[in-house]
């Protein structure tokens, strides 16, 4: 097991894991919406996976400089079990709204900051500190964004009947 | 390779939700981990939802028929021995059609690894109660009291046939149960993991498993000590229960064919 405090090329290969993990995360998600006929929460996860291309591209950039250790899946330390931005498999439903997507997208970008902070506080490194505390601006920035989403969403309408309910019919 | 690059483009039909998508991300990441070229490995499976799952990979695949993962995973294995067989289904699949099969492999001790995704229920028909369903579930229009008898316990069962290496993973940590898939690989002999895979769908109750499982540290290779445990244990354990290798079959694998005897080289003249 490794820490991200342990050196600087160790932080910056959780980092770029942490953003390729959430997009490769949303996107297989979205697939699984698009299966279900669910192409509002489809575009959804695909925009957010886009951030998260996005993001995961500027810490790239960081890397560039650096050779980052190839660790095996189970080596990183995240807080739970998976890194802290990506959605948890079990946490989706398919008759699930916008808003409840989005509301549990800031959920993990709030526990993204909260991850960084953790380790610009912890760090004895100055340049993990430095970077962690840049990260942690940008998560804030996109708790900021998305909440902004959501205050646009439309105001929630009565389920939808569901056509494929869970039970046999009674 | 990374571990994305062992999905093919057949885009899973889980539900959202499905633990399934758990055991396959783990399943991926096992194979990058060992940068596994996708055609020295096959994944097999019977009938089910998690049957599926060797469309969804690169490797070989064999979506067979229901309960007989095994009898085409072990057919494989013996004649093609350089090949590495993941086996795969689900508790219906495995313990039910499949029951008589999964008891036999366990003692044929063939080398290979056997990945039940155990949700509890039968769930590609809508909500049945199977073989490790608990005797209360009530869900179910087939069995409105509920079963009414104990579910199997596939690990203590397992133990009695004979398999060398006995596991229970969890879909919802993916990264826990990559790395327990990786170490049943090396595994030389038939590897057993059980995977509690919640179907969110029929059963949501499951999702309280995030809350509910545990570790389980103590791996023995001691069968009598692993029986005490495995009878003692409440379900919602993970780690690797019992690890002891014994040789695998055919035993008799050997430079034993004569030439012109048509046999395979390396097998028994018949």
């Amino acid at each position: 097991m490794t820490s991200p405090l342990d050196d600087l090329p160790t932080f910056l290969a959780y980092s770029l894991v942490l953003e390729l993990e959430s997009a490769d995360r949303l996107r297989e998600l979205a697939d699984a919406m698009a299966q279900h006929r669910k192409p509002d929460i489809e575009q959804v996860l695909l925009q957010l996976a886009a951030y998260s291309d996005q993001h995961g591209a500027e810490v790239r950039a960081i890397c560039d400089d650096f050779p980052l250790p190839d660790l095996k899946a189970w080596e990183f330390d995240w807080p739970g079990a998976e890194p802290p931005e990506t959605f948890d498999y079990g946490a989706l439903r398919y008759e699930m709204t916008p808003r409840q997507l989005l509301t549990l997208a800031l959920e993990l970008e709030h526990n993204t900051a909260e991850f960084y902070a953790e380790i610009a506080k912890r760090s004895a490194d100055p340049e993990i500190s430095r970077h962690a505390e840049n990260f942690a601006k940008e998560e804030l920035e996109h708790v900021e964004a998305l909440s902004q989403w959501l205050e646009g969403l439309p105001p929630p309408t009565p389920a939808s009947v569901d056509i494929d309910p869970f039970n046999q019919p009674h | 390779m990374k571990a994305k690059e062992y999905k093919s483009g057949v885009k899973p039909i889980w539900c959202p939700g499905c633990g399934h998508f758990g055991v396959f991300n783990a399943i991926t990441k096992a194979l990058a981990a060992v940068d596994a070229k996708p055609e020295d490995y096959a994944l097999i499976s019977g009938i089910g939802c998690s049957s599926r799952l060797p469309a969804y990979a690169t490797t070989y695949g064999f979506h067979g028929v229901h309960g007989r993962a095994l009898p085409v995973a072990t057919g494989l294995k013996v004649a093609r021995p350089e090949i590495h067989v993941i086996a795969v289904g689900g508790d219906g699949d495995g313990f039910s059609i499949g029951g008589n099969h999964f008891l036999h492999a366990c003692r044929r001790n063939v080398d290979m690894v056997y990945i039940v995704m155990d949700n509890q229920v039968y769930g590609m028909t809508k909500g049945q109660a199977s073989p490790t369903t608990p005797a209360d579930w009530r869900d179910s229009k087939l069995t409105p009291r509920g079963p009414e008898i104990p579910p199997l316990q596939p690990l203590a069962m397992a133990l009695a046939a004979g398999a060398g290496f006995i596991a229970r993973g969890y879909g919802g940590d993916p990264n826990g149960l990559a790395a327990m898939i990786h170490e049943a690989m090396a595994f030389r002999g038939f590897a057993f993991i059980q995977v509690l895979s919640q179907c969110i769908t029929f059963v949501p109750e499951q999702q309280a498993w995030k809350e509910l499982i545990t570790e389980f540290n103590e791996t023995t290779d001691d069968p009598a000590r692993a029986g005490a445990i495995l009878h003692g244990d409440n379900g919602l354990r993970k780690g690797v229960f019992y690890r002891n290798p014994r040789p695998s079959w055919p035993v008799s694998h050997g430079p034993v064919a004569e030439p012109g005897s048509g046999a395979r080289e390396g097998f028994l003249a018949l």
